[in-house]
């Protein structure tokens, strides 16, 4: 015989319960919630961080709660750094590892060269680039790799990542105000020079409501988990793809700017510095990545899709005073690979490529374990 | 179908329930019901394919009205008012092409009033002519409609006639017929729509049918809460159901609501969820470890338990807003322990279908011939369970997928037969809980198993995954 119910206060009840869950629990628990992860615990870490625009073919995705981004990761796995020396990796699609295997990728063909320091300890490199070009995206990540106690930490980036308007826009950041507006207090960095007034997230981005697509994505990130374990994919690699354009428009602006009208002021140069300022004693190498040199029609004007030469040019000789001035440790690749080895962007390159490129880099990181 | 789809349905459920109990109007449920089936027929490549396929639906309704009703009933004053309803609705669909320029009430794409109106007329005369008609419909009648829905069915399920029939559409609407594919032909609920006029058909021939206005034979047939998804219900159930209402709205909306929250639970958090990770086409030879496919295998084991049962809870809990009782569709199949008792709980309806109208007579009859009784077995019992694969599929896996089944109920019967007799039944209660669980655990793998030549769609691609689960080199 079925209890009689007592609609109304069933109806209260469940009113309370839903207040009590989004206005009290959730802010609460919000900031710890990315951290439960199956990861590393049933389900082996990942390589990289979740990316992905297709996951149901990817088992992967694209989530912006960073702690669930970093409990998904193999480094996570680790408590203890004391067997190893970790190098962590930061940069864009490219040191992803866009068309590439994780152990494809920069910091995978690192790990396979076995490196180790004079006393034979080894190296272990860690992932931790990003697709989408920002720079502010990387030192959101930077801030948070130093938890894991890196013992060198190597900045890869190109000029596209620059661009004052470019600092903002990638979800990563854009999602996560909070941390980003932490972030520009922490280094007196200044949001309106990247064209926003305030990155104080609103009441309602942290309500249930608000947090609905947070949570749901965590629990996919989960649950693409288990493929990921099973198939060790985390990235649709189709069969075909468009190449990199090599022949090239005879556009020479450069993100609105005329020849010669891009100076170190329109470059988010602090952002760099302020990494200097982050990692603190941590080593940190910076890196200007490789890209397409085109040989095709208007190559005379432009390097490739993403750059005019004057442009890339002029950028390399502001990183040049920059570095020195900052007393950056900085290290200029930009035309290691050769223009066949680049896949579906001028950013991206073969698995040889990145062979040759991870074979440049070596030496200069075992200079800091080997002084 | 999208959790949007069902919220529209649960939501027109609670208020078109209420109507009903107050108003007891079968034709409510009709048009609701009509609507429906334009509303949840998918759009496809072919142009107005998804118009004309509901269409056309009833047009097969209305005929398998007019041979299984009796002239009296045929002829009744009450019909005619059915098919002014009918083409109201009709009517109402082309209007809506005009009032509702946002197509907040989308449906499928409606052709122009000018170019459906001939067609439209022909059908209603068809429909009227029929519908007036007093003279007995003899059995060639009864067999020809059974014929032209297991042809219809055939064309459908098998992907080579599918494209072809796709080609003629595509060269009748003047669009490209090299684009032509099996999948553009989705007939949305006709798998059910058939097993119910096959039902009543059948029951006809054997007359034990009852007398069933048109207004309550389309209802039944389309009834939208279980159109897409089943179950097959009994029409002599169901129109009981239909016309009498017993109980309280309050008592149905308790218990429809319950079964509901079930059913969506089920459906979208587990089996969705389960999705993620299930065996498929795309994924069977990815995993890179003996294990990993053990869990692919068991994940769509268990999603499509849970998305079907899900589904069939949705419609029961629907169906109980109008009062109206829908059967049991899975009662925990995985638990039981052995193959027969598996069939027996796993899409009751489906199987008790098949057991009424093929098992059951095949069975007959070859008892007549004499034939020796694990003979007939053998034939009735495979017979049935590719039969069953057919419906899903004309594919070879689908085959192997019935033959799979129909020699696991064989051997289960030969080995329950020899087991009984070298070792009875013990009183000891936990031997005889050790044998269930024993049987429920290899029922489950064998299901479990059968499942790979179902959700992967040539031979060679189970075969290899096979290889991969036991650890063998492909």
């Amino acid at each position: 015989m079925r209890a009689k119910i007592n609609y109304p206060r069933l109806a209260v009840k469940t009113l309370l319960c839903v207040l009590l869950i989004s206005l009290v629990i959730l802010p609460v628990v919000k900031n710890s919630i990315g951290k439960l992860s199956l990861y590393n615990w049933i389900i082996p870490g990942r390589e990289r961080l979740p990316f992905s625009d297709t996951p149901q073919l990817a088992y992967n995705l694209s989530l912006f709660n960073l702690d669930a981004n970093l409990a998904s990761h193999a480094i996570s796995e680790r408590s203890s750094p004391e067997n190893e020396f970790r190098v962590i990796l930061l940069g864009d699609s490219s040191t992803w590892g866009t068309l590439l295997k994780p152990e494809e990728t920069l910091a995978g063909q690192l790990n396979q060269m076995e490196l180790s320091d004079p006393d034979g300890t080894p190296l272990h490199f860690y992932n931790f680039g990003y697709p989408t070009l920002s720079l502010t995206k990387d030192l959101l990540l930077l801030e948070r790799a130093l938890a894991y106690k890196p013992d060198l930490i190597i900045w890869l980036f190109t000029l596209e990542s620059f661009p004052d308007d470019k600092q903002l826009t990638s979800p990563l950041v854009e999602n996560n105000p909070q941390a980003v507006s932490a972030l520009f207090d922490k280094y007196n960095l200044d949001p309106r020079s990247f064209g926003e007034e305030d990155l104080t997230p609103s009441y309602w981005e942290s309500t249930l409501f608000g947090q609905r697509r947070n949570l749901a994505d965590i629990l996919r990130l989960q649950l693409y988990g288990v493929m990921w374990a099973i198939t060790g994919i985390d990235q649709y690699y189709p069969a075909e793809y468009t190449g990199a354009a090599r022949d090239l428009s005879d556009e020479v602006r450069f993100h609105g700017w005329e020849k010669g009208e891009m100076t170190a002021d329109q470059l988010a140069l602090e952002i760099l510095a302020a990494g200097k300022d982050a990692a603190g004693k941590t080593p940190l190498i910076y890196v200007n990545e490789p890209i397409l040199v085109s040989q095709g029609e208007n190559s005379d004007l432009r390097y490739n899709f993403y750059y005019p030469r004057w442009a890339y040019d002029q950028y390399r000789r502001l990183m040049s005073q920059f570095s020195t001035n900052q007393d950056l440790n900085y290290l200029d690749y930009w035309d290691l690979i050769p223009g066949e080895e680049f896949t579906n962007t001028a950013i991206h390159v073969t698995p040889e490529a990145v062979n040759l490129f991870a074979k440049a880099l070596a030496p200069q990181i075992l200079l800091h374990f080997n002084p | 179908m999208t959790i949007q789809e069902i919220l529209v349905l649960i939501t027109a459920s609670l208020i078109l329930g209420f109507l009903f109990r107050q108003t007891r109007s079968v034709n409510l449920l009709l048009v609701a019901s009509l609507f429906f089936i334009y509303w949840l027929q998918p759009e496809t490549g072919l142009r107005y394919l998804g118009y004309w396929l509901p269409t056309l639906s009833l047009v097969i309704m209305v005929t398998a009205w007019a041979v299984t009703a009796s002239p009296e009933i045929r002829t009744q004053p009450a019909q005619l008012k059915t098919l002014a309803l009918i083409a109201a609705v009709l009517a109402a669909l082309q209007g809506m092409r005009l009032i509702d320029p946002a197509r907040l009430l989308e449906t499928v794409a409606i052709p122009r009033s000018l170019t459906t109106l001939p067609y439209l007329a022909l059908i209603f005369s068809y429909f009227f002519a029929i519908s007036r008609s007093r003279r007995s419909i003899h059995s060639a009648g009864l067999w020809a409609v059974f014929a032209a829905i297991i042809l219809i069915f055939i064309v459908l399920k098998t992907p080579t006639l599918a494209q072809q029939a796709s080609r003629a559409w595509r060269a009748l609407s003047g669009q490209n017929q090299s684009l032509a594919t099996s999948a553009e032909l989705s007939w949305l609920g006709f798998s059910y729509l058939a097993f119910r006029i096959l039902h009543t058909i059948r029951d006809k021939q054997a007359g034990r049918l009852p007398d069933i206005a048109l207004n309550e034979y389309i209802t039944y047939l389309v009834f939208f809460p279980a159109f897409v998804a089943g179950p097959i219900a009994r029409a002599d159930q169901f129109i009981a159901h239909l016309r009498e209402i017993s109980g309280t709205f309050k008592d149905d909306l308790i218990e429809g609501s319950e079964r509901i929250v079930i059913g969506l639970f089920k459906k979208f958090v587990l089996a969705d969820s389960l999705a993620l990770f299930a065996l498929s086409a795309q994924n069977a030879l990815q995993p890179i470890s003996a294990l990993g496919g053990w869990i692919l295998l068991y994940g769509f084991s268990l999603q499509i338990y849970l998305d079907f049962s899900g589904y069939t809870d949705i419609a029961l809990g629907l169906g109980r807003l109008f009062n109206i009782q829908l059967p049991e569709n899975f009662n925990r199949p995985y638990l039981k322990p052995n193959l027969t008792q598996f069939w027996s709980n796993w899409h009751m309806t489906l199987t008790n279908w098949f057991r009424a109208y093929f098992f059951n007579p095949i069975s007959r009859s070859l008892r007549k011939k004499k034939m020796p009784a694990v003979a007939i077995l053998f034939i009735t019992q495979i017979s049935t369970m590719v039969l069953v694969g057919l419906w899903h599929g004309v594919t070879i896996n689908f085959v192997i997928w019935g033959l799979w089944h129909g020699l696991g109920l064989l051997i289960q019967n030969r080995w329950s037969g020899w087991i009984k007799e070298y070792f009875p039944p013990s009183d000891k209660k936990w031997i005889q809980a050790l044998k269930d669980s024993a049987g429920t655990v290899l029922t489950f793998n064998y299901v479990t198993l059968g499942w790979i030549w179902f959700v992967l769609p040539d031979p060679d691609l189970a075969l290899d995954f096979f290889k991969i689960i036991f650890g063998i080199e492909i």
